[in-house]
């Protein structure tokens, strides 16, 4: 029963800090299951896929019903992430890990020192740009109106989040986040609901095939993936109402904790 | 809640409700399995089933069924949303986003035959 508790808490931990900042909630659910409760990685891989799932569906549902996931723009990104994420897999077998993990280190403090400053557009309305969209952001009581610029740039980023995704093992949102913002200038909001609907598609793919060669283990997946849906309801109304500026601030700090930690793996330390 | 209510668009209306039916439904299933074999054995069941024999399974009540059943919903229904997008782009003549949602589903068929190979 401890063991069970256990699971749910790092479930809800998961789906809290997923849903908050647009990520799958994988990046702690792998290793939690792998270094606190000593599973083997396949396992805790296959748990996590159908946690991050079961995450990225209850976010999505806060998230849309407050219009803030812009699903066209979703769904267009999720091709060129998708192939991309296809061609890492192969690359993966010509490239040493150190040099992934080295490369993952400086996009991610790259990334947290391009989003010091919000992009224009994300505190005043910018509906300039393709695929106009608009939500209300309660935590102002305005109306956000925006378009996507550089989908075409974005587009072929987000080819490279997806190898990047699939190289290193993580989720997109990482990676995803940053270039919805920094190139294509969606609001943080809506990039965070967008990647988080996003997330669900792709891994829901990969989860498919875990589930088909009999690697998802009821006994831990289950509390694992409800503690997810209880965070992720947590963390999208907690990101609804939290201020743009503090969701940037905890992502940077956030991506600061990876690049630390992909740096140490690097020097093989 | 009714006034927290805001879509933007109809397409935003119906994935909410896919995403909404799909999920309740996986984790109701779920539930109703987990408190079953917690009843009956004291424990999860370590291993899912496949779902043409989760379905007979979960029809007959039974705890590994129910939850392999739930497990396999949660997996379908971003599919489903998918789908969804498809069908609403559609019937709102939007053939951009048909080819984005039809280009999706795609990629995910071909990454699960490249997957499961």
């Amino acid at each position: 029963m401890m063991l069970l508790l256990g699971y749910l808490a790092l479930g809800v931990a998961a789906g809290i800090l997923g849903s908050l900042l647009g990520l799958g909630g994988g990046v702690l659910i792998v290793p939690g299951l792998t270094l606190l409760f000593g599973l083997p990685i396949k396992t805790a891989i296959a748990a996590s896929v159908v946690a991050v799932v079961t995450n990225s569906l209850a976010g999505s549902v806060v998230y849309i019903r407050k219009g803030f996931t812009h699903i066209k723009l979703a769904m267009i990104l999720e091709i060129t992430t998708t192939l991309g994420a296809v061609a890492g897999g192969m690359i993966a077998v010509w490239v040493s890990g150190r040099w992934l993990y080295g490369l993952f280190a400086a996009v991610a403090l790259y990334i947290v020192y391009a989003m010091r400053r919000p992009p224009s557009g994300e505190t005043a309305d910018d509906p300039d740009g393709v695929l106009p969209a608009a939500f209300m952001d309660p935590a102002t009581g305005c109306e956000v109106r925006y378009g996507v610029h550089h989908l075409g740039a974005g587009m072929a980023a987000s080819t490279v989040a997806g190898v990047l995704s699939s190289l290193l093992g993580i989720g997109g949102g990482v990676v995803k986040v940053p270039i919805m913002c920094q190139v294509m200038g969606v609001p943080i909001k809506a990039a965070t609901a967008t990647s988080t609907f996003m997330i669900g598609i792709t891994t829901a793919t990969a989860a498919m095939v875990y589930y088909g060669s009999g690697l998802v283990v009821p006994a831990l997946v289950v509390p694992v993936a409800l503690g997810a849906v209880v965070g992720a309801q947590l963390g999208s109304r907690l990101g609804a109402k939290v201020q743009s500026k503090v969701l940037r601030t905890l992502f940077q700090v956030f991506l600061l904790f990876i690049a630390a930690q992909m740096a140490w793996r690097a020097l093989g330390l | 809640m009714r006034g927290a209510m805001r879509f933007t668009t109809p397409l935003h209306r119906v994935v909410y409700y896919v995403l909404l039916v799909g999920l309740s439904a996986s984790v109701a299933l779920i539930l109703a399995g987990s408190i079953a074999a917690l009843a009956s054995t004291g424990s999860l069941p370590e291993r899912t089933l496949l779902w043409t024999q989760a379905f007979p399974s979960a029809l007959a009540g039974e705890a590994q069924g129910l939850v392999s059943m739930g497990l396999f919903g949660i997996l379908i229904t971003p599919l489903a949303a998918v789908a969804a997008t498809v069908l609403v782009s559609a019937w709102r003549r939007d053939w951009a986003g048909v080819l984005a949602g039809c280009g999706v589903a795609l990629v995910m068929v071909v990454s699960l035959l490249l997957g499961g190979a």
